[in-house]
């Protein structure tokens, strides 16, 4: 099935993308689109090990054992909230 | 090394200058900036009667401006000072932190602390050099921007000043008119530039030539260049130094907890994210000692914006296009306005149009969510309190001219407007913060952001003293974490430090009480203990609590904007949360009982006569012989 990642500030510089489309078996949960997004750009594992992201699906937020259905929309937002 | 910290106190009215030295045992009180200003504020404003008499633009009110212990030093980001006296923007406590040169350069003038009182007969400035003050006329200053007036004093006195200046709008006591220092290092909480304004005072300038003396210069080398390494490994650091705080908006907006058309939405545009803010940067600048590099140099001319201002002035006044939001912070920052509040003001005020309270019979034309033009031109008539900006100009003092359903739509605390662009509906720490935040509604007293961290629980209770309930939703154990927050945040703004490298703000890491306490023993020589100096956190929160108290405060005002309690937040993962009314009195129940505080939110009469007996020193060194200035 087909996820769509969008990558927020400051994740994305890791790779120098905003947007990733990865393609995952179904029943995939969050936590196998993490390990797969750190596989395939290990620069952005460097930075999910430092700061692991808080992960949203459409509007969302879930924890890593939520399952993903096709055409997911994945935001993986930094956790702050400053000011 | 015998710690000196000279002050001068300014009469305007009679032109009288007396120069001397803060007591020691003041010192070790409340070390310097907020915690010292605090001390202050409460002498001046009840050694002339009842403090409730003396409105903010009585000459009698004092302005304090007041340099962190280690401003100025080669602590890391030790920068900033505190501006205080009461404020005519809410009528009760008003304080606002700044970074920038200034602070470092009026130590370096030789002093650590102003106290102005009275009113000059016509527009002065103040220069500061070699441990001399001179009032001096503000011959042709009085009218103009910021920027031109700062510009001019470098030509008056030299490339190597430093000045704080008014703008228009703190010459027209607006009443939400900050003071400016650089094209945007704002003290700019609590209209303490239309107090400057009221004393006829455009600017003060500092021309630093002298040497802050330290106690171990090789000790504080050495936790300089220790502390910076292990700051710069930081990533919070390091992603700040890159993007600085515009990296706020995509976070909140995602969630769904950005002020939006005055807190109807709680999402917005794309168009405000750090990426689209970095197109108009050409450089990253820093503050005195900074390790961090956050503000940007835009190529409109200005500095900043800073995420509060592309929230406040994009977001919450529906303006969606990127260089319009960064025009508009040019705009309140040469006009010496506090992005914060006019944000919130118009937004108010917008909301009002919307509703048809308020008609083009008061505002002149229509008030639209998004019109850049009209946006534009209110700004500047509130600045120069011209058509519908006379009206606005009153900040939230402004509902006087509206109907009184208006109030029910005004996002302020205490009367001051919310300092930042998070709704604060869906993380009920962050709700309680601005709730009890001494100043009124405002992030940068206590804002608990590492709720938002998901910390083991071990590692939570390490922190904040004690086990809490990690649900950063939920009501349990906030008056906890609060407590926590406003005293390290209350040191920070003594010593003069910047949020941005201190725990608890934005990571569990950065500098803490035990990186404080050996930096103020290399500068100063006093030693504290992590305990002793929370403790001065603790007697900060208490004398602000008096303060306040003496204008009439009560449990009754640590409270949220109606809506707040009334309006379940209408989208994205916050959806359906807004502020049960009964748990919020159970926070405040915690929060009063963490203090120490009675559960009407009082300071018990032993602490009252403690801290009353600590501030009799500042009568008794009054009376003292004041050096020559």
């Amino acid at each position: 099935m087909k996820i769509n990642v969008r990558l927020a500030e400051p994740f994305w510089r890791a790779v120098g993308l905003r947007e990733i489309e990865m393609t995952m078996n179904p029943a995939s949960r969050a936590d196998d689109l993490l390990a797969a997004l750190c596989e395939q750009y290990p620069s952005l594992g460097l930075e999910f090990d430092q700061t692991p992201p808080h992960i949203f699906i459409g509007d969302v937020e879930v924890t890593g054992d939520a399952l993903m259905t096709d055409g997911a929309r994945v935001h993986l937002v930094w956790p702050i909230a400053g000011g | 090394m015998n710690y000196q910290s000279p002050i001068a106190i300014i009469n305007l009215s009679n032109g009288e200058i007396k120069i001397t030295s803060t007591p020691d045992e003041l010192i070790r009180a409340y070390l310097g900036g907020r915690g010292m200003n605090m001390a202050y504020l409460r002498h001046y404003l009840r050694a002339q009667g009842n403090p409730c008499n003396i409105d903010a633009f009585d000459p009698r009110n004092p302005l304090i401006i007041g340099a962190g212990l280690l401003t100025g030093t080669i602590a890391p980001n030790a920068a900033r000072f505190n501006v205080s006296a009461r404020s005519p923007e809410s009528g009760i406590l008003g304080d606002s932190n700044c970074g920038g040169f200034f602070a470092a350069a009026m130590r370096k003038a030789g002093f650590d602390r102003l106290v102005i009182l009275g009113r000059a007969q016509k527009p002065s400035c103040l220069l500061l050099e070699d441990g001399k003050v001179s009032l001096l006329p503000a011959d042709g200053l009085w009218g103009m921007n910021v920027s031109e007036a700062q510009e001019q004093l470098k030509v008056r006195h030299g490339a190597g000043t430093v000045s704080a200046v008014v703008g228009p709008s703190g010459e027209k006591l607006v009443r939400m008119a900050a003071i400016m220092t650089g094209k945007k290092n704002t003290a700019g909480r609590c209209g303490m530039g239309a107090v400057m304004g009221s004393k006829n005072l455009k600017a003060i300038v500092a021309r630093g030539g002298n040497t802050i003396e330290v106690a171990q210069k090789d000790a504080l080398r050495a936790l300089r260049l220790q502390q910076q390494e292990e700051l710069k490994n930081s990533k919070i650091v390091q992603v700040l130094g890159k993007v600085g705080t515009p990296l706020l908006y995509e976070v909140s907006n995602r969630l769904g907890a950005i002020r939006t058309r005055n807190s109807q939405d709680n999402f917005f545009e794309d168009t405000l994210n750090a990426e689209e803010i970095e197109k108009y940067s050409d450089k990253m600048l820093a503050c005195t000692s900074c390790v961090v590099h956050c503000r940007h140099r835009n190529t409109l001319g200005g500095e900043g914006p800073e995420y509060s201002t592309i929230g406040l002035l994009g977001a919450n006044i529906g303006i969606a296009p990127t260089e319009q939001v960064i025009a508009l912070n040019n705009l309140v920052n040469d006009l010496g306005l506090d992005a914060s509040s006019i944000g919130t003001i118009i937004a108010w005020a917008m909301e009002l149009y919307q509703r048809g309270l308020i008609d083009d019979s008061m505002t002149g034309a229509p008030l639209l969510w998004g019109d850049y033009e009209t946006v534009h031109a209110l700004i500047e008539d509130i600045a120069h309190r011209r058509g519908f900006g006379e009206v606005l100009a009153e900040s939230t003092q402004s509902a006087r001219f509206f109907p009184p359903e208006a109030r029910d739509y005004l996002i302020a605390v205490k009367n001051l407007p919310q300092s930042d662009p998070h709704d604060v509906r869906y993380f009920k720490g962050f709700a309680l913060g601005i709730a009890v935040a001494s100043r009124g509604a405002d992030h940068l007293r206590n804002r608990p952001t590492l709720e938002v961290f998901k910390l083991p629980d071990e590692v939570r209770a390490k922190i904040y003293g004690r086990a809490n309930d990690p649900d950063p939703t939920g009501y349990k154990d906030k008056g906890l974490i609060i407590a926590w927050s406003d005293d390290i945040f209350a040191v920070t703004d003594s010593l003069g430090i910047c949020k941005f490298v201190t725990r608890g703000f934005n990571s569990p890491h950065l500098l803490g009480y035990e990186e404080f306490c050996d930096l103020i023993a290399a500068s100063t020589g006093f030693e504290y203990t992590p305990e002793s100096l929370r403790a001065v956190g603790r007697r900060t929160l208490d004398t602000e609590r008096l303060i306040n108290a003496d204008f009439g405060l009560t449990r009754a005002d640590d409270t949220l904007p109606k809506r707040y309690f009334d309006d379940p937040m209408p989208a994205r993962q916050t959806k359906g949360h807004s502020i049960d009314r009964e748990q919020f009195q159970n926070m405040l129940d915690e929060y009063y009982m963490e203090r120490g505080w009675d559960r009407d939110g009082r300071v018990s009469a032993e602490r009252i006569a403690e801290i009353d007996n600590l501030i009799t020193v500042i009568a008794r060194s009054d009376s003292d012989e004041a050096i020559p200035n």
